[in-house]
């Protein structure tokens, strides 16, 4: 039996990894990351609720595969544990992964589905010693940890962040829209009416825009907003056939988050961060593929640097990040960050569909 | 038959709109007056429609205002009426990529998903002067202002959100810093792909961009390197050999209307 006290590398090197859900972020996602980092770790076991899912994804692997989380978290091959099924069961999965002593556990975004129920989490990590790392992806890049270690004193002097996310045709969307609510119905676009969308439907849009989509760069919207405890969703709007413009203010800070999924092959995720007298802009490469870092501008007037691209994109610097954790080197994240991460994007998303309500909306003048 | 225009420059316009290098630029259609000046030069701050109504009555024939503020309606429709040919040259719309940029975008407006747009403007510049010059270019886009509303302001600038013709959000802010020069850029997300427009200040012949995305591929329009300065001079002598009145008031009066009903804020005399 492993156990977290006792962290030193397997005796060939590698860390056993153990899959909980099997879904598309698991073949499509963490996967193929894990095939560049044969050095660090070797896929060992996945469990779905879908025996033909673990199997089929497992044999693609050469790993054992099952349908019982027990099986998994009592597998002594399993050194850390990836949690990848849909958001409810989070929770309770790796609070399970902490106690059956694992050496380290990653769990996808959102890691709870509020502020009580992460904070309990964070306490079961406390506990038992086992570190979580969260997979905002973006958070680990290289290109925005570079920009991170070089701008100085950016942060107090920001006064505006805006988040633009522009992704070509992907079969995820329904994911995105609607994993949250699990209003699958909501997020079919009416052909007749191309700027209509029903009340219930953008509110679903808007959830599932925010703890889908905008979730990735909230965290770094975070490190610029000592006050984001006051945001206040100030407009929100929807796009077709998905997106959102959302306008968002705290006493010190405007903050514009930008989405559009449309048909063209021209993908664009870039993160702005503005002061009076700098401007760091992040651009991260499409999520689904494995193409490098960001690359990171600091541009101060008449002059910019520029950090990366480096070879490794953010969900590879999640896994690296686990195996230092794992082989007890590096700091997990704060608890306290990981909560106030997850409660700023609720707080944003509920925020969101309210001030949808609001009477000004195009949507009546559009839909007579 | 094209005579050479006589110039005289406020102070303040020989600043703002970098007039001496202009007609230096133009020296076939322009050159500088000893006495009383065919064309006046005057720089838009507030009073600018009084100050145009002068020079008309001094005999001015052309009156350049270099980014005029929201004075009300009926002072710019008063202004309008006088016998000078009155051209406007506005910061970002007098670029003269603006007018290949309203081409372009007409076949981007019908399935249009969203039009974005960041105005950057240095430190210390007005909120209200810097959403009018970005309203400015938006309708000279071609795209209607009606819809606008202010979202928030403040002193690093604004917010404002609207819709387009089909129904697809618009949403517009300025942003003041040093860290980049000033520029306008608008976005417009299609279907399949999106033009791209950024016009830069006209502090220099810079060029704007304009890239349009469409399943073919990306494909940067030819570049101008003109200023919106300089564009404006040129443009007032076509009319006056012409014989036409330029239609800048007319159009600003519209400008004029959204900043009032947006900001409250209306520059007096
Ligand atoms: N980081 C990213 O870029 C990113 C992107 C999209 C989704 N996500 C997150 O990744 C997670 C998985 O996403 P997905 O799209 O693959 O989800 P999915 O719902 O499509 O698939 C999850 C898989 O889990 C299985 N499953 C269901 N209940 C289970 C249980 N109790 N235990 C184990 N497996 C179970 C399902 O059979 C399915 O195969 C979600 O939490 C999602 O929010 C992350």
């Amino acid at each position: 039996m492993h156990n977290s006290l006792y962290p030193e590398p397997e005796p060939n090197g590698v860390l056993g990894v153990g899959i909980l859900g099997a879904g598309p972020v698991t073949q499509a996602i963490h996967l193929p990351s894990l095939a560049r980092l044969r050095d660090l770790f070797e896929v060992r076991h996945i469990m779905d609720v879908d025996p033909a899912v673990a199997e089929s994804v497992a044999s693609r692997v050469g790993a054992r595969f099952s349908t019982s989380m027990d099986e998994l978290l009592a597998d002594p091959e399993v050194d850390v544990v990836a949690i990848c099924s849909p958001h409810q069961f989070h929770a309770a999965q790796v609070t399970a992964a902490c106690r059956a002593g694992k050496k380290a556990v990653l769990c996808e975004k959102p890691f709870a589905m509020n502020g009580e129920e992460a904070a309990r989490i964070s306490a079961v990590s406390a506990e038992t010693g086992v570190p979580i790392i969260v997979g905002a992806m973006h958070t680990f890049d290289p290109g925005w940890l570079a920009a991170e270690a070089a701008w100085g004193n950016l942060p107090e002097q920001v006064h505006t962040i805006r988040s633009s996310i522009v992704l070509p045709p992907n079969p995820r969307f329904e994911d995105f829209a609607t994993e949250i609510v699990g209003r699958p119905e909501a997020s079919a676009p009416e052909a007749s009416t191309p700027n209509h969308v029903e009340p219930a439907a953008a509110k679903a849009m808007l959830r599932g825009g925010v703890m889908g989509l905008a979730i990735h760069d909230l965290p770094l919207v975070r490190r610029f907003v000592p006050d984001f405890q006051s945001v206040e969703v100030l407009h929100a709007e929807v796009l077709q056939p998905f997106g959102y413009v959302i306008s968002l203010r705290t006493a010190t800070r405007t903050i514009e988050l930008r989405a559009a999924m449309n048909s063209t092959w021209k993908p664009e995720w870039t993160f702005q961060a503005i002061g009076d007298e700098a401007q760091l802009t992040v651009s991260f490469t499409p999520s689904y593929v494995h193409s490098g870092s960001a690359t990171a501008q600091i541009a101060r007037a008449g002059s910019a640097i520029q950090l990366g691209p480096y070879g490794h994109n953010g969900y590879e610097g999640e896994w690296r990040k686990l195996a230092e954790l794992a082989r007890g080197k590096g700091e997990a994240p704060p608890a306290r960050t990981l909560i106030d991460d997850l409660e700023f994007a609720l707080s944003i998303a509920d925020g969101a569909a309210t001030r949808y309500e609001s009477p000004t909306h195009t949507r009546q003048e559009v839909s007579a | 038959m094209s005579t050479k225009l006589t110039v005289h420059a406020d102070p303040k316009a020989e600043l703002s709109g970098g007039v001496s290098a202009v007609v230096a630029s133009l020296p076939v259609s322009y050159g500088p007056a000893a006495g009383a000046a065919d064309i006046s030069a005057l720089d838009g701050e507030a009073g600018w429609t009084l100050r145009v109504l002068a020079a008309a009555q001094d005999g001015a024939r052309g009156v350049v205002v270099v980014n005029p503020v929201a004075e009300s309606v009926e002072d710019i429709a008063a202004a309008a009426k006088t016998a000078a040919a009155v051209a406007l040259d506005q910061r970002w719309s007098s670029n003269p990529a603006v007018e290949g940029a309203r081409h372009a975008l007409q076949g981007y407006l019908d399935d249009a998903a969203l039009l974005d747009s960041v105005a950057i403007a240095a430190p210390g510049t007005q909120s209200v002067e810097l959403l009018t010059q970005h309203l400015a270019l938006i309708q000279d886009l071609g795209v209607g202002l009606e819809t606008l509303r202010l979202v928030q302001h403040g002193p690093t600038g604004y917010v404002a959100a609207g819709s387009l013709a089909n129904g697809a959000p618009m949403a517009l802010q300025g942003i003041t810093t040093s860290a980049v020069r000033p520029r306008c850029s608008v976005t417009v997300l299609n279907s399949t792909g999106g033009l791209e427009l950024t016009v830069p200040d006209p502090d220099a012949a810079w060029p704007a961009e304009i890239l349009v995305t469409n399943p073919s591929g990306s494909t940067l329009l030819p570049t101008l390197y003109e200023s919106a300065h300089r564009s404006t001079w040129t443009r007032l002598k076509k009319h006056l050999d012409a014989g036409q009145m330029p239609t800048d008031l007319a159009r600003f009066g519209e400008v004029a209307s959204a900043v009032h009903r947006l900001t409250g804020h209306r520059a007096t005399p």
